[in-house]
């Protein structure tokens, strides 16, 4: 198939926490529970930190920078994005395999909850500081949500499709990598930094990439394949992602 | 009646009802919590020793082993520790002139590199509510840091947090430290990366994938 004509992009966005506000029986299913047997005052403390009381909190946003040209090596298996290899692993070169484009893509909470969360546990109510804290890291994947509609929107006036997001220390794919994926951001993009242990600060932030082709498609999480049970996708599947 | 407080007590521990306040389980609305059921207890003369052993231990257990099945989650855990912490405070005079003795000292941090607390934390207050002293030296540990505290509570358990494959390595080096220094040290890992292959090869003494699996073993080696 020939090249598709895709031009740069570079996506940004700020949101309220209306707008990246996750489901209640997502914030539930991550703590573990099947929503309507929850302890009453589970549910109790998450209907209060959805409340949208919190609001001055939060510091939502999230961006995109499309790399018209990527390559999937599956035999190394390996993904080049201009001058960067990254090593990502046999199962994710599996699921991006058809890939002709990536999507870098980076989100946050800001550092406002998670400073709460702890401040809670500090005074002594780890209860609800981990609520918070919960909730802090699905907001940051509803704001992923919302980038990855918008790199849709983008891709499917080109005619392609999407992949699943895929993150450093996800599917194999090894968190050291992250340096990588940051070097192809703008500094500073969505004033999130990034520490010698790859560790992100805001740390309710995410990272990753999307693949875009024209045989690409979303899949199921291949969960069966890795050994991550504390992952947050393992454990919201199959509700939380609407459109996966 | 003393033994009906300290049902009462423990029952409210595992169900996580703090206080006279706390409107949850709805069963206990409205009746006295774990803080006022621990005055009552002290006021009826029932050794402090008794309602840590035979209340808050026992109420932390049950909800530990509720967890270790699977039938609870973290936030009741967190519920149970509450009202453990608030029972607790009363007892703290107690702990401090010597009349009650704790099971051991438990020394905990995340790695050097980690800035993740939340996982340290529960198993802090799970370990503290069966019984141990805990010193809880926070997160971004510095090596040197940690061997203070060890040096500083002899004969004391540690234990070590990581939540990125990055900084699960920083684990090595101050689990061979502890070793070449304070010999016999027992040193138990967790956190999502780590495996119980990871701690064999590391040298730690234990890994456990909860809170309430660490207790287990603190209070084994506490007992040997």
């Amino acid at each position: 198939m020939p090249p598709v004509a895709l031009g740069p992009l570079t996506l940004h966005g700020r949101y309220s926490f209306a707008e990246a506000r996750p489901r209640e029986e997502d914030v539930l299913r991550v703590m573990g529970y099947v929503p309507l047997a929850a302890p009453a005052a589970v549910v109790a403390a998450v209907r209060g930190r959805l409340g949208g009381e919190d609001e001055a909190l939060w510091a939502i946003e999230g961006g995109a920078v499309l790399f018209p040209a990527a390559a999937v090596d599956a035999a190394e298996p390996a993904l080049a994005v201009e001058e960067v290899r990254f090593e990502v692993g046999r199962t994710l070169a599996g699921q991006l395999a058809g890939a002709e484009a990536v999507v870098v893509f980076l989100c946050t909470a800001g550092p406002g909850m998670e400073r709460r969360a702890r401040q809670l546990v500090a005074e002594g109510d780890p209860f609800t500081g981990f609520i918070a804290d919960a909730l802090a890291s699905l907001v940051v994947e509803r704001a992923a949500d919302l980038i990855e509609d918008r790199v849709r929107d983008h891709a499917e006036r080109c005619g392609l499709h999407l992949t699943n997001r895929y993150s450093p220390g996800y599917c194999g794919w090894r968190v050291e990598e992250q340096q990588k994926l940051f070097s192809l951001l703008p500094p500073g993009f969505c004033g999130v930094r990034l520490s010698d242990s790859s560790l992100m600060q805001p740390i309710k932030s995410v990272s990753g990439i999307i693949g875009l082709g024209r045989t690409v498609h979303r899949r199921a999480y291949a969960c069966h394949l890795c050994d991550l049970e504390s992952c947050l996708y393992r454990r919201l599947q199959p509700v939380a992602r609407a459109d996966g | 009646m003393s033994d009906d407080i300290l049902r009462r007590l423990s029952d409210c521990v595992e169900l996580g009802k703090a206080n006279a306040t706390s409107p949850f389980p709805p069963q206990l609305k409205g009746l006295p919590g774990a803080d006022e059921l621990c005055q009552q207890a002290l006021a009826a003369g029932v050794p402090p020793g008794d309602i840590l052993e035979k209340a808050l231990v026992v109420g932390m257990r049950r909800i530990g082993e509720k967890f270790g099945c699977g039938e609870a989650f973290v936030p009741e855990m967190l519920l149970s520790a509450r009202a453990m912490t608030a029972a607790m405070a009363h007892l703290r005079p107690f702990f401090a002139s010597g009349q009650v003795k704790r099971r051991g000292v438990f020394v905990i941090g995340t790695v050097q590199g980690d800035l993740h607390d939340i996982g340290k934390n529960i198993v802090a207050m799970v370990v503290e509510g069966a019984g141990w002293e805990v010193v809880d030296l926070g997160t971004d540990v510095k090596p040197e840091r940690l061997l203070s505290a060890v040096a500083a509570h002899p004969g004391c358990a540690v234990g070590l947090s990581a939540l990125l494959t990055t900084t699960m390595v920083n684990m090595e080096a101050i689990v061979r430290e502890i070793r070449e220094r304070h010999p016999g040290t027992q040193i138990l890992v967790g956190g999502a990366p780590v495996t119980a292959e990871f701690c064999r090869k590391i040298g730690a003494s234990h890994y456990s994938p909860d809170p309430h699996g660490a207790v287990r073993y603190l209070d084994s080696v506490a007992g040997a």
